[in-house]
């Protein structure tokens, strides 16, 4: 089922204590695609696929660990909280299994990351208006 | 690569202090640092498991990591984890390179990596030091004896791995491996040697979401020169053990909870001769290994700063003699461990653990004396061990 240009997430637990309700996942005006299935989103954020369909390096870029966003991007690309994927990332850093994307400290620096890094992508709060230099990106769910 | 466990302060902090930032520009280079710290109390009751010969609370159970991984541009990567580990009678505060790595990575579906490599067998043998990733303190000593670590925790070699997407929902892990162990002889008894170690490790993600199962399979070609006095004679045998390990395993994660069970046997025609240089008769049935082991564990993240766990991990040091009486063993034969655990999240970076074992049998206390080759050893040498007992962990960790 195709949700539309916004990837609405509510959480009834968590949502009440967040005034982060949605997210936009944003990628670089380069990337082809227009649309991504949910977890394809995933492996590219798990980094157990690393490239874009046409084969160019995929390069994710994620909030901060305590931002609500992240959170919320978790429990709806993974169904899993912020803190199992944390631990995944754990096993993976202490295994020789590699290490995390990056992390940028706010919205704003999600979105002038991936305006400037060629595969780049991410996610951000419905409280973005702006997006310059990135395109949005639609999220298919099953 | 050793050095005292006192020498580590000054490096932690160092590490520590350069790990903090992570700088979003010129990501053709990536370097990022972790390190993890943990020290626990052990109490074992009735049997003295780990910290032999004592029954007293020991706190030598301490693990200190620290590792670098580089991404350099696009399909290189690089590692590096120091570690050291006082587990009561395993492990003796040395430094030593845990994994080290150079990986090319031009296919997702075709990876190599060269080097220390933390070996694929299993749900967690690649994760088996990362205390801090799981709710008990102990995995399942069934499937992941302590005592056994530097048997099955990294190989120097060669791997090969890939992730291929089967559908939008399902995907295939694969590994294949060789190389040798680097072994440190922990027993007295026994100057082990392991010249192959090969194998491979399928895993597929089911389309239920949280869902994976796969299996192992490993083998290992080991030379073993066993020593011990047995009814106050010294003996001593020159062993070919070509062993090989299989088995399967699922996992089911979904919102704090994960549910996991594994079965594995071990299996080897040994080469032993029937008797030493003093005329010491070898037990009947030493010449094969047939260890079966299996366990089921389900923990679950109540809140974020508690989790709750319990397994029920069971070991045979022979199929086809569960009971031990065709070899005379008895209790000797077999440990099922019963195990609950709790983990308390302080920070995001530290936790605190409690965990009870309610224990049946003593093959993993035999295990530990003379590890897997105590089919070698004469029932009679086993004394002192009780059928049922305890034990007890406290353990902190901090990571980054």
């Amino acid at each position: 089922m195709l949700l539309g240009l916004i990837f609405t997430a509510l959480l009834a637990a968590e949502g009440a204590k967040s005034r982060v309700t949605e997210f936009v996942v944003v990628a670089h005006p380069e990337v082809s695609q227009d649309s991504i299935d949910k977890d394809a989103l995933g492996r590219l954020f798990l980094k157990k696929t690393t490239k874009w369909p046409d084969g160019t390096r995929a390069r994710p870029v994620d909030q901060p660990r305590a931002a609500a966003v992240r959170e919320l991007f978790c429990r709806r690309v993974f169904g899993k909280s912020a803190q199992a994927v944390a631990s995944f990332w754990r096993q993976s850093i202490f295994s020789g299994g590699g290490i995390p994307p990056p992390t940028a400290k706010n919205d704003s620096a999600v979105i002038d990351f991936v305006a400037k890094t060629a595969g780049a992508v991410g996610y951000v709060s419905n409280a973005v208006k702006s997006f310059p230099g990135v395109k949005l990106i639609v999220i298919k769910d099953r | 690569m050793r050095a005292k466990l006192s020498g580590l302060g000054p490096l932690a902090l160092l590490i520590a202090s350069s790990a903090q930032a992570q700088d979003l520009d010129g990501l053709d280079t990536r370097l990022e640092l972790h390190g993890f710290v943990t020290q626990g109390l052990v109490l074992s009751i009735d049997n003295a498991y780990l910290n032999n010969p004592s029954l007293e609370p020991s706190f030598e159970l301490t693990e200190v990591g620290f590792n670098s991984a580089v991404e350099l541009g696009d399909s290189v990567n690089a590692g590096l984890q120091l570690f050291t580990r006082r587990f009561g009678d395993f492990g003796d505060a040395s430094v030593q390179v845990d994994w080290a790595y150079l990986e090319y990575r031009r296919l997702d579906e075709l990876i190599a990596r060269a080097g220390r490599i933390k070996i694929p067998y299993g749900l967690y043998n690649t994760v088996r030091d990362v205390d801090s990733a799981r709710v008990s303190v102990l995995l399942p000593q069934s499937v992941y004896p302590e005592t056994q670590r530097q048997l099955s925790n990294s190989l120097d070699g060669f791997l090969v791995r890939g992730y291929l997407d089967v559908s939008e929902a399902t995907a295939l892990n694969y590994a294949l491996y060789v190389g040798v162990f680097d072994v440190v002889n922990d027993f007295d008894t026994i100057q082990l040697d392991v010249d192959l170690v090969a194998g491979g490790n399928v895993e597929f993600e089911a389309p239920i979401p949280g869902l994976r199962v796969g299996g192992s399979y490993q083998f290992v070609r080991s030379n073993f020169e066993f020593n011990a006095d047995v009814a106050d004679t010294p003996v001593r045998f020159d062993v070919e053990e070509p062993a090989h390990n299989f088995g399967g395993y699922a996992e089911y994660r979904r919102d704090g909870l994960v549910i996991a069970a594994e079965y594995h046997r071990s299996w080897a025609e040994r080469d032993v001769p029937s008797s030493d240089t003093t005329g010491f008769e070898v037990p009947e049935d030493a010449n094969a290994l047939r260890e079966e082991k299996y366990y089921g564990a389900i923990s679950y993240q109540l809140t974020p700063w508690l989790g709750l766990g319990a397994y029920y991990s069971i070991f045979y040091s022979d199929y086809r003699d569960r009971d031990g009486s065709e070899r005379n063993l008895g209790f000797l034969a077999h440990e099922r461990d019963l195990t609950f655990s709790a983990r308390f999240d302080i920070t995001n970076y530290l936790y605190v653990k409690l965990e009870g074992h309610a224990i049946d049998g003593a093959a993993g206390v035999v295990l530990q004396q003379f590890g897997r080759q105590a089919g070698v050893v004469a029932p009679g040498t086993f004394v002192d061990l009780e059928e049922n007992w305890s034990l007890f962990f406290l353990r902190s960790g901090v990571s980054f």
